[in-house]
């Protein structure tokens, strides 16, 4: 839209509002008297609101502070949801008399409609904030419904709140006491259980059957050491006669004489036969042949009176009857071993199986404790917090400002009409002739004219409208007739204004 | 016709014809100027006049208004080489009558001392001459077409312009159509467009959308201009009366305010 179309349409503005002008004026008198008219019977409308106040007294909050964040809660909305429900209108509708006690359900749902269109809840600056605000034609009735909503919703929650927390104590409490029922017949059945199997643990018996069988392994090898000492003994006493021979005596003698012998002969080596060691020693070896002779000459070389016990086969016949009583001894502990090892094993098998039976015994009870364990920490929980709703704590709506009683009316105000009379009056117009040059297809300007034409089409000229001075004149009086009018009308409107306000206001 | 009326000297070109055509060109020449210089001047309209019948003259007010006009008169002489010339006026829609424009235009031309105009309404719906003219008028060019005892001079008008004359259309008539489309206007034509060296001739004819005068006088003419009025008429109008009056002959399109 470049400059120059702007100026032909301003031009055409122009015009047209000389054209029109007798139209315009009527079109903005019309206007302005009838937003007037309508200011005059506007309804009035009372609106008063309370602040409420969400407290929420929350016991886990400074507990928890730093490590879980607590939910934000919009009161508002959650408030909102509340005083629109069915309940709290109507009750609020008896409470401020709107309603008596045998109203039928046309008349309440009338009522209820007529304080739900009123009520606003919108939140008010932080999140436990809100105000609850009711507009009615009438400032007694604006004062006297908000304060009964206000009363019913807050004795309601605070109701609801206390019978819903004692429910919710009683329901736990007795998951608990169920709970508690069903760990004491687990309870039972372990004992009974573990009363009926004392086998002991699979563990106990392993390492005894291993420890039984290493005793086994030892005596074993204690047999065999036994029964070898035992032939070795046998063969001894075999090679060893019961007493000794006395011609052994002979032998003695005959070895002593060698002795010597070899003894002199060494000698003989060294010294003379005269030297008295030599001389010594031939009369020992004289002395010995001697009694060697004398021994031959008796002839019995076995003699009764030399026979003597061995003592060797003695001590070898003591160890072996020791020794075959120890292996005896063994033989039989190795048997009793066996017969423990079997059993062993026969008590491993049982103990297997009842394993399956105790864990599952025991998963039951593990089961049924933590379970019972936890209701019981909840339940504390909810007695906490009952106590906290009894006692009037938890979240509880305060009134933080009351409402106050609506002295002068709120919304659009006869000033408000008065004041936008003339002003949309005179754009009214306007709007309608701009709206009816732009959206005219009839040309208006040789720019658009020249524009639209094909080039072979030639725009000659443009005439300018003539303006002789009797048209000039006469415009010139009507302009001024128009103007009066308009200020006559205006001084009339602000005496109606000025009267209206200053007598019904 | 009591008086020495200055065309009571037509009757004497029959003599003139006779004689040798150098001669009879230097005297033509010099009857031109007499003539135009003879020319009965009636009483001139005084300034409120002019402004209250809507018609330009030099040293009014409105300067662009007059200048517009010339320069429509400029573009029109450009257009055309003879100093003689019919232009046909005539206006887009029904709601604008194009009398003023007409008149302005054939105004406008007389302003020329060297030149006469001629405006003739060829309007006989709503005849506008009578508005122009200062003596009473009792015949005009319907009357002219149909009766062939009635002159030319009988229905030619002096206004209160200087060099400007007036036929009026004389008339509403049932079959405008059909006297315009007869020979005798073609030769009226002729005679009107000779009857004065240097004279401009404007007929104004009723709108294009409302009858067929335009289309068949579109044929008379040397130019045709179209009136377009301001905030009357759509493109597609002023598209569909070019088409009516014929590109041949069209001159262009003027935009009255």
């Amino acid at each position: 839209m470049d400059k120059g179309y702007l100026g032909d349409i301003l031009f055409a503005l122009k015009a047209e509002l000389i054209r029109f002008r007798f139209w315009c004026l009527l079109l903005f008198l019309l206007v302005s008297f009838s937003l007037l008219g309508l200011g005059l019977i506007w309804p009035k409308h009372y609106s008063t609101s309370v602040v409420l106040y969400a407290d929420e007294t929350n016991i886990i909050e400074p507990l928890l502070k730093g490590t879980a964040e607590v939910t934000k809660i919009d009161r508002s909305e959650q408030a909102s949801e509340i005083i629109y429900t069915r309940s709290i209108m109507l009750a609020a509708a008896k409470g401020a008399g709107l309603l008596k006690d045998g109203a039928d359900e046309a008349e309440q749902d009338r009522v209820i409609r007529q304080l739900r269109n009123g009520t606003s809840v919108q939140k008010e600056g932080k999140i436990s904030h809100f105000m609850v605000r009711y507009t009615a034609n009438d400032p007694d009735r604006a004062f006297e419904v908000l304060n009964s909503i206000v009363k019913v919703f807050v004795t309601d929650a605070a109701r609801k709140k206390r019978d819903e927390s004692v429910s919710a104590f009683n329901f736990i409490d007795s998951q608990v006491q169920m709970y508690k029922r069903q760990l004491e017949a687990a309870e039972d059945k372990l004992k009974n259980f573990n009363a009926k199997n004392t086998d002991g643990t699979e563990d106990a018996v392993s390492s005894r059957i291993s420890n039984l069988r290493q005793e086994i392994d030892t005596i074993k090898i204690s047999i065999e050491e036994s029964a070898a000492r035992i032939n070795t003994i046998k063969k001894e006493i075999g090679s060893e006669g019961q007493y000794l021979q006395t011609k052994g005596q002979l032998d003695e003698l005959k070895a002593r004489r060698i002795a010597l012998k070899g003894q002199l002969e060494q000698l003989l080596l060294s010294y003379q036969e005269g030297y008295p060691d030599i001389v010594s020693i031939r009369s020992q070896i004289t002395d010995l042949d001697s009694a060697i002779d004398k021994l031959q000459l008796s002839g019995d070389i076995y003699s009764g009176s030399d026979k003597v016990q061995n003592p060797l086969y003695e001590e070898l016949r003591k160890q072996l009857s020791s020794s075959e009583v120890e292996l005896r001894t063994q033989n039989r502990r190795m048997e009793s071993l066996k017969n423990l090892l079997a059993e062993e094993g026969l008590r491993q098998k049982r103990i297997a199986e009842n394993q399956a039976q105790l864990s599952d015994l025991t998963r039951d009870y593990d089961v049924t404790k933590k379970q019972y364990e936890q209701m019981l920490e909840r339940k504390e929980t909810a007695r906490l917090s009952m106590t906290l709703d009894i006692e009037g704590q938890g979240i509880t709506y305060r009134i933080q400002e009351p409402a106050s009683f609506p002295l002068s009316p709120s919304g659009l105000k006869f000033i408000h009409f008065a004041v936008l009379g003339p002003l949309i009056g005179l754009l009214f117009p306007l709007g309608l002739l701009i709206a009816y040059v732009i959206l005219d297809p009839n040309l208006r300007s040789a720019r658009i004219l020249q524009s639209q034409l094909p080039s072979d089409v030639e725009l000659i000229g443009s005439i300018p409208h003539f303006n002789t001075p009797i048209g000039d004149r006469l415009l010139k009086k009507d302009m001024i007739f128009l103007v009066g009018s308009s200020i006559l009308a205006m001084v009339v409107y602000v005496a109606v204004v000025v009267f209206w306000q200053l007598t019904k206001n | 016709m009591d008086k020495k009326d200055p065309y009571f000297q037509d009757n004497f070109d029959g003599l003139v014809e006779q004689s040798d055509e150098l001669v009879k060109k230097a005297v033509m020449g010099h009857k031109k100027l007499e003539k135009i210089k003879n020319m009965p001047v009636p009483t001139l309209w005084s300034q409120d006049e002019f402004y209250e019948k809507k018609v330009v003259f030099t040293g009014m007010r409105q300067r662009q208004l007059l200048n517009a006009y010339r320069e429509v008169r400029i573009k029109l002489l450009k257009k055309s080489q003879t100093d003689n010339m019919v232009v046909l006026v005539s206006s887009v829609t029904d709601s604008c009558v194009s009398s003023n424009f007409s008149f302005n235009l054939a105004a406008t031309f007389a302003l020329d001392p060297h030149k006469t105009a001629l405006f003739v309404d060829c309007n006989p719906y709503s005849p506008s001459a009578e508005n122009y003219v200062a003596t009473p008028i009792d015949t005009g060019l319907t009357q002219y077409l149909t009766d062939e005892n009635i002159r030319i001079e009988n229905i030619i008008y002096a206004t209160g312009v200087e060099r400007l004359r007036v036929i009026p259309s004389g008339g509403a008539s049932e079959s405008a159509a059909e006297i315009f489309n007869s020979t005798r206007m073609q030769r009226f034509v002729a005679e009107i467009k000779e009857r004065y060296p240097d004279r401009f001739i404007v007929l104004d004819v009723p709108s294009v959308q409302q009858s067929t005068e335009a289309r068949i006088l579109s044929r008379y003419c040397d130019h045709a201009l179209l009136l377009v009025p301001f905030g009357k008429a759509v493109t597609d109008e002023v598209l569909a009366a070019v088409d009516a009056v014929g590109k041949e002959k069209f001159a262009g399109v003027v935009f009255n305010y």
